[in-house]
């Protein structure tokens, strides 16, 4: 069995890398409010998750200044290893552990992606993906093949990377489900609503859309109706690319209409690991792109 | 065949791993009974998932604080939403979004503590609540930047959990009548620390 996915996971491996150190960039530059005992989300309560949970393990004590800088150092060192792709195991289970703790100690201020990331990452452990440094590659290459591992490397790399397919289906159907329990999503206002909030319109365009209240209902009804067939038509060869075409639209719109951006630039990015490698082959042969 | 082991562990994992989180999904849409076995053992913490997004219901208006700074002498009184409202388009390297989402939630946990749990607005700094906790701390946060007050003031707030919620579409006014909940007279602890 070979993974014909591993173009696909390596894109997705290094754009989430640039993604989570974009965040661990933000974090240090806001660490005062995020971390620090006097910070915004009340520390008593971080406290409180690990004492509830006796994760003793995960308590950093964010009093200590040093701590705090060593925390936001090994976010920033591992996510640039992630991102090439190098200790690809170890970075991958150091950045998932520094993240649950950014999100025990920072709990009110989490936001879709942080959810996304979180439930994604832990999936890389097991998968094989190309890294930038040719030498390492073919060091592993080497490793895996003196020790007959390769069938099992391939196997477990094709199945995780179909787990996160699954995954990011989960994320649309459910999302889409929950959808369908609101009145205003089924009678096609919700946009309305959430256009017209404060929070979500970062410009007067989206204001001046909710004027026009049959764009509204068709936007409204376009996403749910995108994120319940989402998982159903993204594994009909046929449909594919248009339903990753549509996605791509939904999130741009969502991103320039409502200002939610780490989470509209994720699920752009999850749709690089549906793409088959010999596509990929296909376009570097095409285009004559140097990797 | 040890290959072909290898592959339906491995497969298994997967299948048993998703069907943990479909069921927990289920039971969010309340589609099945609470399973709190499932919860407290496999999903929390580590594979928490919410995908209730702007659902079932998005908010419909604005909710927002007002905080009104008090000293003996002198007052001052600040949205503390504007700012960030203003700055989140700013950077890619901020918390604004972030900060907005978590304000509403504040909001949401203080009304819970009044209305669910009958917290009288008089009584709610003593019940420990997180979102208020969040909110004075926040508070002190913008106090500290606005070089106000002296700083060996006791300087204590009133916090105005304001509610302007929209009409329907097509309605002749866009929002209804502003609401407001009024919590009086906290301390800032520790200001200037």
């Amino acid at each position: 069995m070979i993974n014909n996915y591993r173009i696909g996971a390596s894109i997705l491996r290094f754009l989430l890398g640039f993604l989570i150190l974009k965040d661990f960039v933000t974090y240090t530059i806001n660490r005062e409010y995020l971390f620090s005992r006097v910070g915004i989300v009340d520390y008593e309560m971080y406290l409180d998750i690990i004492n509830y949970y006796n994760i003793e393990y995960l308590n950093i004590d964010f009093n200590n200044e040093y701590e705090v800088y060593l925390y936001l150092f090994l976010g920033v060192f591992f996510s640039i290893l992630f991102m090439l792709g190098i200790f690809q195991f170890i970075s991958t289970g150091m950045l998932y552990f520094l993240l649950l703790i950014f999100k025990i100690r920072n709990l009110y201020l989490l936001d879709g992606a942080d959810n996304l990331i979180l439930v994604i990452l832990p999936l890389f452990l097991f998968i094989r993906t190309n890294s930038f440094i040719e030498w390492y590659d073919k060091m592993i290459e080497t490793l895996i093949k003196r020790f007959r591992l390769s069938v099992y490397s391939e196997t477990i790399s094709y199945y995780f990377c179909l787990a996160i397919m699954v995954q990011i289906c989960i994320v649309y159907l459910f999302a889409g489900l929950h959808k369908l329990a609101g009145d205003v999503w089924r009678d096609g206002t919700a946009l309305y609503y959430i256009l017209n909030s404060n929070d979500f319109s970062p410009t007067t365009v989206s204001k001046k859309i909710t004027d026009y209240i049959y764009i509204i209902k068709a936007l409204t009804w376009f996403t749910i109706f995108f994120q319940i067939l989402f998982s159903i038509f993204i594994w009909i060869k046929k449909c594919r690319y248009i339903v990753i075409i549509l996605g791509i639209l939904l999130h741009i719109g969502i991103f320039f209409l409502m200002k939610i951006d780490n989470f509209s630039f994720l699920l752009i990015f999850c749709y690089a690991i549906f793409i088959e490698d010999r596509v990929y082959k296909n376009i570097i042969l095409k285009y004559n792109i140097r990797i | 065949m040890k290959i072909v082991i290898f592959r339906w562990i491995v497969l298994g994992v997967i299948i048993i791993h998703f069907a943990f989180i479909g069921i927990n999904q289920l039971v969010s849409l309340g589609y099945i009974n609470n399973s709190s076995f499932l919860d407290n053992n496999y999903i929390n913490l580590y594979f928490e998932q919410h995908w209730s997004m702007f659902s079932p219901n998005p908010p419909k208006g604005n909710q927002y604080f007002v905080v009104k700074y008090k000293t003996e002498k002198d007052t001052i009184t600040i949205d503390i939403n504007e700012k960030i409202r203003k700055g989140s388009l700013v950077s890619i390297f901020n918390i604004n979004q972030r900060i907005l989402k978590y304000q509403n939630e504040c909001y949401n946990d203080i009304l819970r503590d009044i209305e669910e749990k009958g917290i009288h607005t008089k009584e709610i700094k003593s019940s420990k609540s997180y979102g208020l906790n969040s909110i004075l701390n926040y508070s002190k946060i913008v106090l500290n930047k606005q070089n106000y007050f002296s700083k060996d003031n006791n300087v204590f707030v009133d916090i105005y959990l304001i509610d302007e919620q929209l009409n329907e579409p097509n309605n002749k006014n866009k929002y209804k009548e502003k609401r407001y909940i009024h919590l009086e007279n906290m301390k800032i602890e520790n200001y200037d620390k």
